[in-house]
């Protein structure tokens, strides 16, 4: 398989921008669509108004009900959708790449399961700190527990992971199986103490989901997300480095510490408020990453931006299905974005199972 | 010019390397021999300013190695590890590439053109656009040396390059090519480290070997002066035979012989 994709992934620009154009196109599409469709649809003419009124230009043949339907309820909702697939599938390829593993994954190593644990821990037995906190500081609780949650997990499984100063696949996946187990137990019995309501609410992270989505979640989860992703993007050259191993990549001038330890906390605030967003996304960080790899091969500074192009586009797409599909009815994004990504998480590993063995 | 004094490096409670004091001049190729555990690795590992040694320094142009940053280091030396191991599946070309990081985020059409060459140097030059895993083990260590050889393309007088057993997995007409180049990068005014098992390449290629032992290094000088059979046999516990070498009657070679 390395072979055909060796001729087709010469290192050219070129394709890179190819790639990179027929992605924008596509998120494009992908955007206006999750704009337009849902119970009530709207014409993409008036979707198209309904976002020139954003900037001012008002056009009269566009009614109310329509402009209120796309800018309040479906914009927020894909922005989120737009950040938290970006995210998560920028994190991902930071992830495998700072752990030199093709395989790893936020979830897998128990990056989000640590998010949701402290998103648990903040609905659930944060309640007093809720309730004493001013107005303006209460949003901003629940993706500080995740991403507190998310760091302390990175933290555990890179330090569990690294013997000797290299990093063992096999070592760190077992102690995120560990985390795992862990942070599901906590969550476990989180949910066994909660109130009705937070039970509720705890429900939602677990299975992953936008919908209640709405402006303030936009407000409080989308810089935080924007943030981590543009700035893992400027690790590209270093993460390229860091598939030598340490002692390599610090002979080509890497400072390896101090920037694995940017990226860490780079992903876990990345994670933390993807999952105060929208609760477990599972195998975005995953799919994506391998995805891009096999049309541009394994440089990360085509990898990153792609990933984040690719993810944002897939996540947009699964959660306008997610709430069309069935509806009224929503499904689970994070369930929908499962049953894609774990068949094609089992075909990469039969095609890559004899390097592994 | 690299001058190491008094250098000791321990790891637990065992001295790898016993005060050695050794010198690396612009211009030449230095050998470091010995048998199995006598230190060369960590020696290399030294003077390169991988390693902190527990006594001594290690100046490189007359600064202390330990006070330059890891960048100021790699756009002055260059280091090809006994082995590297390559967590994707990237190209020959991309990997090479990997050498010019050092001096620039994106890399110019010099920085290309340089990788090809050291490519060339190598003779991968058909396998530029192959993947790493698809390589056999020896064009794998080819790929690595291409890399530090493009590293330290641009290197000036005061630069340095350090080959940990650059040939180990090379058949012999690689091995020949890639102390070769070795010697071409010397020529051009840098101090080249390598360290050789084969003493027959050393005499070939090196303008001065060191010969260590148990951490220490017993003797420093020419193929020709060092090379002694008695002094072989003492330091690698087999049996030694020197005599003129066949490709230059003023060189030695050496044959192992129980």
């Amino acid at each position: 398989m390395t072979e055909d994709r060796s001729i087709a992934a010469a290192s050219s620009p070129d394709r890179t921008r190819a790639l990179a154009a027929g992605l924008a196109v596509a998120l494009v599409c992908a955007f206006v669509l999750a704009l337009a469709l849902g119970p009530s649809r709207v014409a993409l003419g008036d979707v198209g108004r309904a976002l020139l009124s954003l900037v001012g230009v008002d056009s009269p043949s566009l009614s109310e009900s329509a402009r209120l339907v796309v800018l309040t309820v479906r914009l927020p909702r894909a922005l989120l959708a737009l950040g938290v697939g970006a995210t998560l599938a920028t994190a991902g390829a930071a992830v495998q790449g700072l752990f030199r593993n093709p395989l790893a994954e936020p979830g897998l190593v128990g990056v989000s399961a640590g998010g949701s644990l402290g998103a648990a821990l903040a609905i659930v037995v944060g309640a007093p700190l809720f309730a004493i906190s001013p107005v303006w500081l209460r949003p901003t609780i629940l993706p500080f527990a995740a991403f507190a949650g998310s760091f302390a997990v990175t933290e555990i499984v890179l330090r569990v992971g690294t013997v000797g100063g290299r990093s063992s696949a096999l070592v760190m996946i077992l102690a995120g199986v560990a985390v795992n187990a862990f942070a599901g137990a906590l969550i476990g019995a989180a949910a066994y103490w909660a109130s009705d309501r937070q039970l509720r609410d705890l429900v939602f992270w677990m299975l992953g989901s936008l919908a209640s989505s709405n402006e303030r979640t936009l407000f409080t989860a989308l810089p935080p997300m924007l943030l981590a992703t543009a700035l893992l993007l400027r690790f590209g050259r270093r993460l390229d480095l860091l598939a030598l191993g340490d002692a390599d990549a610090k002979r080509l001038g890497v400072r390896v510490a101090r920037d694995k330890r940017r990226v860490v906390v780079l992903i876990a605030l990345g994670v933390g408020a993807s999952v105060a967003a929208a609760g477990l996304i599972g195998f975005v960080g995953l799919v994506v990453p391998h995805l891009v790899r096999l049309a541009r091969g394994p440089g990360h500074r085509a990898l990153l931006p792609l990933s984040a192009l690719l993810g944002a586009t897939l996540v947009l797409a699964c959660d306008t299905l997610a709430r069309t599909v069935v509806a009224p009815l929503e499904l689970p994004l994070g369930a929908l974005t499962a049953l894609a990504g774990a068949p094609v998480f089992l075909g990469l590993l039969l095609r890559a199972r004899r390097a592994l063995a | 010019m690299i001058v190491a004094r008094g250098l000791c490096f321990e790891r637990g409670g065992k001295a790898l390397v016993d005060h050695a004091s050794i010198d690396a001049r612009g211009g030449e190729v230095l050998g470091l021999v010995g048998p199995n555990g006598a230190g060369k690795t960590t020696l290399l590992g030294l003077l390169a300013g991988d390693l902190r040694p527990s006594g001594g320094e290690v100046t490189l142009d007359g600064a202390p190695i330990s006070r330059l940053s890891e960048s100021d280091l790699a756009r002055k030396r260059a280091f090809m590890a006994q082995s590297t191991e390559v967590a994707f599946a990237f190209t020959v070309l991309e990997l090479v590439l990997f050498g010019r990081a050092p001096f620039g985020a994106r890399e110019s059409a010099e920085d290309v053109a340089i990788a090809r060459e050291a490519i060339a140097r190598v003779g991968l030059e058909a396998m530029a656009a192959r993947t790493y895993p698809t390589l056999s083990g020896g064009e794998q260590q080819r790929v690595h040396l291409a890399r530090v050889l493009a590293q330290i393309a641009l290197g000036r007088t005061g630069s340095a390059l350090f080959l940990d057993e650059p040939t180990s997995s090379l058949d012999p007409a690689h091995q020949h090519r890639s102390l070769g180049a070795a010697r071409e990068i010397a020529g051009r005014g840098l101090a080249v480290i390598a360290v050789l098992h084969d003493l027959n390449l050393a005499s070939r290629y090196c303008e001065r070997v060191a010969l260590m032992h148990r951490g220490r290094v017993v003797a420093v000088g020419s193929p020709r002066e060092v090379f002694e059979p008695q002094k072989l046999e003492e330091v690698f516990e087999i049996p030694a035979r020197v005599s003129p070498a066949p490709w230059d009657p003023a060189g030695v070679a050496v044959l192992f012989a129980p």
